[in-house]
């Protein structure tokens, strides 16, 4: 039981319903967990379990809890469907604003699109839309994950973004309860014209509060949005194979799927332009080897046995060190017959081959890019690490993001092998973006369960943004919450505009989000610039690690 | 205001009101307060004299087009002293990369000047509808003006990516990729092509930015995608009695992502479209009559992929026969020829004057964007309503949007000089009908975004926040909008 006096809890319970509201320790320290790890630590919650959980039903009720929450000064942070540790409160004793009985769907074909609320899967909405030859965007969460939110809060990457976009691109127009607790509707639905468009009247008004990377639940709580829908030329059910759990999805009728593989990436970079302009491969996206293996596998002990005996297959190992895993897809057989052609002449000039892969693996392969079904695997490994660069630039860029996270980031503590991973190749997920640009993110696994691990991963990420911020290679997407105030100052300042956003609509700095701008800057970010050059030169970094090392070391239960 | 108690600024060609007044194509007796004409000639000067406007509380209008009919540029302003910004002078094409489809450029450049640029990397622009001649290729985009490749409109920021901006306050800043280095020359030597809309980190101040009517911040420069010129690409032109017929293909060239341009107009467009001067519009219209040509047209361009151009051409044609050969359409372009190949060097090459001031002299005209259910039913709408004005001829312009999620719907009605007053209620009941049918007037122009901000009042004082943040002055094109 919280704290929390029973008053407080009777005006949540007088907005949403005795039913909905809990401050039981089991409901509450369940919001304590959330599935991808904690902070940086070796603790496994987050150790912030929110005063109480509250479920409300309508965007009304939503805003009725907000104005609770700012009647009584107490913090409240929005949660839908809880992937990651971004999903939890920021703060130990804010007000969880649970959103699971938000779960409308509907499908507007004639218009491509959808209009739903937070607690609608993506893996719901994907099979409605396949019934009217459309698919939604996937991000790397899978099909478990809420488009709503991660087209309003958080990245919204996937890899099929190629054919599918962005979620924050792909968001229409959308409901916004601010962290005052007032209802409003941005662009179309504002007058009352459908949900179709999220710009105007006059300004985009949403480029204020969404930004690239989201305001992850600090800036107020979205209820509604119409979201883009894509193109699906395959059939109304997917159709599954293999047991449980290596089900795969044989490649539709007039959908094909292969594991392209090359000598080096300036050949296979070459090809990607060539596959980029011409239109021939929908799906484009590179798993590194050992996610691979970690799809094809059901558990660590299984991959391990495999990788220490050398009985990978070639998919999985560093064989496919330089590669891509495509999928296309047609609408009639001499677009499918074209398609092949393509690929065959691109890789003829490109001395790219076709791996030879089994009918299994292929489905593992054409699930994973179809419904993001098997990016959360690489999860097993561990996690913690995982930075960006590269993000939505040119392609040329591609053999240069490699080189740089797999020989100038890595040094022996943190490079392939290292103490952070024991994996052969760095660690890119890297897919094309609306046929015109690339995304990747370097994901290095590190159990959390040592410390040493813990410091290795905080001294990678960070080397990673300031080897990104002396010479950049597209966006570094991970910066978020306080980073923000280390690394804006050579972004041209977003922080100072952000802060002045969140003091604008949050001026009580109740929406409680860790992962955005504070209303003020730590007083860690003004030694920064110092602090930087000191701990990332050659003899400053052991100090660093033993400063980690001993910060860390208080949440070790060991 | 301006007067004798501060200097004009030295950084910056400066000129009077008079030449003001020449600029924006009005007389010299007009009444507008125009003081004078400032023209920065690099990002610097733009900086310098949004800083010394603040500091003297001088109204900026920035407009970027270097001549012609200002439709949008001054409606709404209020009925007080400014001085125009004109950022014609900044007309480099800094950049343009063939493989990535992407170039850099500034306000001042315009279609044929950049399409002349663009033809060196195997690129074209990426138009709107028949712009004019002298049209700033930037504002089109930063106004959001509706593309003619729907296929390529991912998000309503398109063809933008990113932009380098004075914001009112006087402060730069640098949207999306081109915030990750300071020094451009050096990130085009890295490689970088500022691809990206979004960010830095948690803003996204290109999408704030469009649409604004130059009332937030000035463009200095910025980076836009552009289309690859295919090896082969067929034009054709469709007809058919009834609009949702051609909807129904354009559905099906959405959802194949078939064709690259892609646009429905109806017959007195289709007229406009055409027409070198208004005794041939006349011509046109009678000779439409006559020929009892359909009443609505659709024009498709199926373009060749970069590989095996010939073949991929075969099978996007015979996709797209397999659905039009079902349905009641007449094939245009095999009927009359010469009515495709001018519509298509039209597209092509933009004229002097703008299209719908050809046919009778003026235009007044009516947009919004709704969804491809609901434009034939406020096309129906519209044409009851104006189904009794005499002397003046309507046409409708449907352009698909944002992949086939959205459609404009632009109607224009073509009359002379003395008609303009006597359309001007009929403008706004059309207005009305269309918002409340569907239609969301996103880019409200002049007596528009009253009714446009009436619709939605709770947008209205946080947008007056957002002016409040970039332009707390309040020194940038004042009363444009709902601020």
């Amino acid at each position: 039981m919280s704290n929390l006096p029973p008053h407080i809890l009777k005006a949540f319970e007088a907005v949403v319903g005795p039913d909905n509201v809990s401050d039981e320790d089991f409901v509450v320290n369940c919001h304590d967990w959330m599935g991808l790890g904690a902070d940086p630590s070796t603790r496994t919650l987050l150790g912030k379990a929110p005063a109480a959980v509250v479920m409300p039903g309508s965007t009304e009720e939503v805003a009725g809890v907000v104005k609770v929450c700012n009647q009584y000064k107490l913090k409240f942070k929005a949660h839908s469907t809880g992937y990651g540790n971004y999903s939890g409160v920021g703060t130990k004793g804010s007000i969880s604003i649970d959103l699971c009985r938000m779960k409308g769907l509907e499908i507007d074909p004639e218009s491509r699109m959808a209009i739903i609320q937070p607690y609608t899967t993506a893996g719901e909405l994907v099979s409605e839309a396949h019934k009217h030859q459309l698919m939604c965007h996937i991000i790397g969460a899978g099909p478990i994950h809420s488009p709503l939110a991660s087209a309003t809060s958080f990245v919204g990457v996937g890899v099929a973004g190629n054919h599918t976009s962005i979620n924050s691109r792909n968001m229409l127009s959308l409901e916004w309860v601010t962290p005052e607790g007032e209802i409003v509707r941005i662009g179309s639905s504002g007058s009352d014209a459908g949900w179709f468009t999220g710009e105007g009247p006059g300004p985009g008004f949403r480029g204020m509060i969404r930004g690239l990377y989201g305001a992850a639940g600090g800036l107020g709580v979205f209820t509604k949005i119409g979201i883009k829908l894509y193109p699906w030329a395959g059939p109304k059910t997917l159709e599954w194979s293999g047991p449980h759990p290596y089900r795969g999805t044989p490649p539709p009728e007039n959908f094909a799927t292969y594991q392209l593989d090359w000598d080096n990436w300036e050949d296979a970079t070459k090809a990607t332009q060539m596959m980029k302009n011409s239109k021939a491969v929908a799906f484009i996206n590179r798993m590194p080897p050992a996610a691979v293996g970690h799809c094809l596998t059901a558990t660590n002990r299984e991959y391990y046995d495999l990788q220490r005996t050398g009985k990978l297959p070639d998919i999985a190992t560093k064989a496919n060190a330089v590669g891509w895993s495509v999928t296309t897809m047609a609408w009639t057989k001499a677009q499918f017959d074209w398609n092949e052609a393509v690929l065959n002449k691109i890789l003829a000039e490109t001395n790219g081959r076709k791996m030879d892969i089994s009918e299994r693996e292929r489905d593992i392969l054409t699930a994973a890019v179809l419904t993001s079904h098997y990016v959360a695997r690489f999860n097993r490994m561990g996690d913690c690490a995982g930075v960006s660069m590269g993000v939505l630039d040119s392609i040329n860029l591609i053999p240069e993001v490699v080189k740089r996270t797999n020989d100038d980031i890595g040094d022996k503590e943190t490079k392939a092998g290292g103490k952070m991973m024991e994996v052969d190749t760095e660690q890119n997920w890297m897919w094309l973006s609306e046929g015109r640009h690339f995304w990747t993110e370097n994901n290095p696994a590190s159990t959390r369960s040592f410390v040493k691990n813990i410091v290795a991963c905080v001294d990678f990420i960070l080397s990673s943004f300031i080897s990104n911020e002396k010479k950049p290679l597209g966006a570094a997407l991970f910066v978020h919450g306080e980073a923000s105030d280390l690394f804006g100052p050579k972004l041209g300042h977003p922080n100072k505009w952000m802060r002045k956003v969140k003091n604008t609509w949050d001026p009580n700095n109740l929406s409680d989000s860790k992962h955005f701008i504070q209303p003020e800057a730590a007083k860690e970010s003004k030694a920064w610039p110092i602090a930087k050059k000191i701990f990332f030169h050659p003899w400053g970094k052991p100090i660093f690690r033993k400063i980690l090392t001993k910060e860390f070391g208080k949440d070790d239960p060991k | 205001m301006i007067n004798d108690a501060f200097p004009l600024p030295k950084f910056v060609t400066f000129e009077n009101a008079t030449i003001a007044k020449e600029f924006l194509g009005v007389s010299t007796e007009n009444s507008l307060k125009v003081q004078g004409i400032a023209r920065p000639e690099d990002e610097q000067q733009v900086q310098q004299l949004v800083q010394w406007a603040n500091e003297h509380e001088v109204t900026l209008v920035p407009l970027s087009s270097p001549s012609g009919n200002r439709r949008h540029g001054l409606a709404g302003l209020k009925d007080a002293p400014f001085v125009v910004l004109d950022m014609s002078k900044m007309s480099r094409v800094i950049h343009a990369d063939g493989e990535d489809a992407i170039a850099i450029i500034e306000p001042g450049v315009t279609f044929p000047e950049f399409d002349a640029q663009l033809q060196k990397h195997n690129l074209r622009s990426i138009k709107p509808f028949l712009p004019r001649a002298s049209k700033s290729v930037l504002a089109c985009y930063l106004e959001r003006e509706p593309t003619t490749l729907p296929n390529e409109h991912w998000d309503s920021t398109d063809p933008l990516a990113s932009l380098s901006l004075t914001m009112g306050s006087g402060e730069s800043f640098r949207t999306g990729g081109a915030a990750l280095y300071e020094d451009l020359d050096e990130a085009l030597k890295n490689g970088a092509r500022q691809m990206m809309a979004s960010g830095p980190i948690g803003t996204d101040y290109t999408r704030v930015m469009l649409g604004s009517q130059g009332t937030l911040g000035v463009t200095s420069w910025a980076s836009i995608y552009c289309q690859r010129i295919p090896s082969i690409e067929q034009g054709f032109l469709y007809g058919a009695e009834d609009v949702t017929t051609l909807i129904s293909i354009v559905r099906h060239l959405a959802l194949h992502q078939l064709g690259a341009q892609y646009f429905m107009l109806s017959r007195v467009q289709l007229a406009a479209a055409l027409a070198k001067d208004s005794t041939h519009f006349a011509e046109l219209h009678q000779l439409f009559g006559k020929d009892a040509m359909p009443a609505w047209y659709l024009y498709v361009n199926i373009a060749s992929r970069d590989v095996l151009p010939e073949e991929s051409m075969q099978w996007q044609l015979a996709d797209l026969s397999s659905l039009v050969d079902t349905l009641p359409v007449t094939t245009i372009s095999q009927q009359y020829p010469s009515y495709l190949a001018e519509l298509e060097a039209r597209l092509s090459t933009p004229s002097k004057e703008f299209y719908k001031d050809v046919p009778c002299g003026t235009h007044t005209e009516v947009f919004c964007i709704t969804q491809m259910s609901k434009v034939a039913n406020l096309v129906n709408l519209a044409q009851n309503l104006l189904a009794d004005l005499s002397d003046v001829q309507v046409g409708f312009y449907l352009q698909p949007m944002i992949q086939g999620t959205n459609c404009h719907l632009d109607i224009s009605l073509f009359h002379t000089d003395e008609q303009t007053t006597q359309l001007a209620d009929i403008e706004m009941q059309l207005v009305k009908v269309l918002a409340d049918n569907g239609g969301f007037f996103s880019r409200p122009y002049g007596k528009w975004s009253e009714d446009a901000f009436a619709r939605n009042e709770t947008i209205v004082p946080h947008l007056r926040r957002v002016k409040d943040i970039f332009d707390p002055a309040g020194i940038l094109s004042p009363g444009k909008l709902c601020y």
